[in-house]
This record gives C-alpha cells, structure tokens and sequence, in this order.
C-alpha cells in the first residue's frame, strides 16, 4: 500500500462538556475541521466530473475519474469527519437503542 | 437523528457516498472494542462463578507456539491491553476459558455452555474475519457466527452494569430495606429472623431483575460487526482497509514531513545523483 501524506489535521484541546463557551468553541472546531476537508478536496471537485489523465500501468494515458471512495477511520475519527453523534454508527441511520441487537436493515 | 447539524464535506463532493466511506476495521472494532469488552465480561463471570485463580494459571502456563508470544503475567496483571496483545489473545482464549471452565458445579453447567458458546462465536468471528479472500460460503459462516453470539450474549447481559444502573439499582436497595426496617418495628423478634433470610433472597432477585431491565448491549462497535458483510460484498477483505497499517505509515510519513521542512532528505538527494550519473554515462 501506497501512502502519500496530504495534510496534518488541526487536533483542538479537549474541552469540558458544561460551559456555553466551550459548545461555541467546538462548534468552531468542528467547522474548522470541515474547512481543511474542504481545502484537501478542492482538487478532486473537478477532476470527477471532467476526468483526469493518467498513466496506465501498459504504458498508456487513460482518461481516470478519481472519486473518494474509502476513509480509514477508527470511530471517533468517523465522528469528526461526518458530524455525527458519538453512538451513531457511520454507516447507517440504526437507532440507539438497537445498536446491540443483529438487525440489518437500515 | 444521529446526525449533528452542521456542515459535512461530503454533501458538496459529487459521485461520494458518505456512508460507503466507512471501512470495517479489525484493530479498533474487534481487537480494541469488542475483545476488549468481551474481556471484562469473561472477568466478571469467572469472578462471579469462583474461576478466576483457575483462568490465570492456565493463562500463565501456556507453552510456546510460533506466532505465539508466550505471556509472562497473570491475566489480571496486565495493565495495559494494545493491539499486540489482543491479537495474541484471539488464538488462545477459547482454550483457556475452556479449561478454567472445566468440571462446572452445581447449577453452572448451563452458564458455563453458554458463556463458552459466545465466546467461540466472537473468536470465530473474528478468525473469518482475518480471511484475505471469501466464498458465499466463508461470508454465510460469519453470519452464523454474528447470529450465534448474538443469542448467547444474553449470560453476559449483567456484567455490562454502567455506573447509571450501578447507582440505580444501589438507590433501590436502599430504599427496600428503608421501608423493611419500618415494618420490623412491629413484628415480634421470633418472627424477623425468617423474615431476614425470605428478604435477603428476594432483594438479590430484584437486584438482578434491576440490572438485566437496565443493561444492554447497545454499543456502536457491538453494531459495526453486522456492517462487515456488505463490506465483504461491495469492497472485498478486511484486513486491506485495516488502520494497523495506516498508523504505522502515518509516524514514517509526519517524520518525512517534518524533515522535508528543515532540509532536502539524503534518500532523495542520492536517488537525484544517480539519475544523473546515469545520463551522463
């Protein structure tokens, strides 16, 4: 596996559950982590749609369609990224109180 | 709604399937999360059931194995579990439990079947889970194996007491035996000695009725599990999108950063030489 690093991401102080200004504060946080996802993907943003082109393993150029299809995670990182809540799963809208049963189909 | 209001990338990112982003992790679902919460279940059922000193003798006398780190320390002893540690874990706790476990008690048989059960269902589990290719076949065991311990998860139901219920279930006793005291001042003192001992087990039952009411199993990494599947279909194995590899390549990758800024790298500079070299030649 191939790995490229492309941005070192801002990791804000852990801040108390209570005060009016801390939820501010993490709200700013998270929106400022947004940001720098939105930064990071600029470049894909156009490329999906008139494609790219790039060498082929033959020797060829080939018209490519870049598109995000995987972000390795553990699930707090999953949290930050999609804006969810802490017992919400990333995959799927299953309901909290069903988490711990086999159900499938949401 | 699980999701909080505010803005998400994704959203702006055409062909992106926000929910397709998510990949199975085997280090922080099942080595971190669910064998790590498996292993506080087995401890307080072997508590509970007097095994504990039988579970940490085997532990220790476990032989050499290739692939296999010989553990040094009693179960209970180990104060930090990483990822290494749980991985060595998965081959060898079926058997452990299996012997601590041996010739079960009055009463304990069936708990005993049943704890085992599960837990050879999660370690099966996780065993296909490590498959670098799968059939039908491979994917169906698993779901057996997911349905399985999802029906004998039920005998570890009381150990996954948080400290909500704890408090709960402490405030009802306190309560019971508030109101009992009160009753008692009217009796005759031949009669309370009966009453005591009727009391007393029925206080334990509604303890437990308590806290199987108020536990569950509704944690997010218990749910990942059933995810793995799909994944199987739609991506293929797991262990290609595991994050063991990614954290390694992260520290190498942020020293490189971090060295790029101060000066050109010596592994770069040397590749530059030979290129030119070459040409020359």
């Amino acid at each position: 596996m191939a790995v490229l690093l492309l941005a070192l991401l801002p990791v804000p102080p852990k801040l108390s559950k209570s005060s009016k200004a801390d939820r501010r504060q993490r709200k700013i946080n998270a929106d400022t982590l947004q940001d720098v996802f939105e930064l990071i993907f600029a470049p894909l943003q156009d490329v999906a749609h008139v494609g790219i082109p790039i060498d082929c393993a033959d020797g060829k150029v080939q018209l490519c369609f870049p598109i995000l299809s995987a972000w390795i995670a553990d699930h707090m990182e999953n949290v930050a990224l999609h804006g969810l809540k802490t017992n919400a799963s990333s995959k799927c809208e299953v309901p909290t109180n069903k988490l711990g049963t086999n159900a499938r189909s949401y | 709604m699980n999701l909080a209001i505010g803005q998400n990338i994704f959203h702006g990112l055409d062909r992106v399937s926000a929910s397709d982003l998510y990949k199975p992790d085997i280090l922080h679902t099942i080595y971190l999360g669910l064998f790590k919460h498996m292993m506080d279940w087995i401890e307080a059922f072997l508590k509970k059931h007097g095994r504990l000193q039988a579970f940490d003798e085997v532990w220790k006398a476990l032989p050499p194995y290739p692939g296999f780190l010989v553990v040094k320390k009693a179960y209970h002893e180990v104060m930090q579990w990483q990822g290494k540690e749980m991985r060595n874990l998965g081959p060898c706790i079926l058997g452990v439990l299996a012997v601590a476990l041996r010739q079960p008690g009055g009463g304990q048989a069936i708990p005993f079947k049943h704890a085992h059960r599960c837990v050879s269902a999660l370690v099966d589990f996780n065993m296909m889970a490590q498959y670098r290719s799968h059939t039908p076949d491979t994917i169906a065991y698993r779901e057996d194996y997911l349905d399985q311990s999802h029906r004998m998860k039920e005998i570890f139901l009381e150990f996954r007491l948080t400290k909500r219920t704890q408090a709960k279930v402490d405030k009802q006793g306190k309560e019971i035996r508030r109101q009992r005291a009160l009753i008692r001042e009217r009796v005759a003192s031949s009669q309370r000695r009966r009453m005591r001992d009727n009391e007393q087990d029925e206080e334990a039952e509604m303890r437990m009725d308590m806290i199987h009411g108020e536990s569950h199993f509704n944690f997010i990494k218990m749910h990942l599990l059933s995810h793995f599947s799909d994944h199987i279909h739609q991506f293929g194995n797991i262990p290609m999108y595991s994050t063991e590899i990614g954290e390694l390549a992260d520290k190498t990758e942020i020293r490189k950063a971090g060295a790029s800024q101060i000066k050109m790298r010596p592994r770069a500079r040397s590749c530059i030489a030979t290129v030119v070299n070459m040409q020359s030649g």
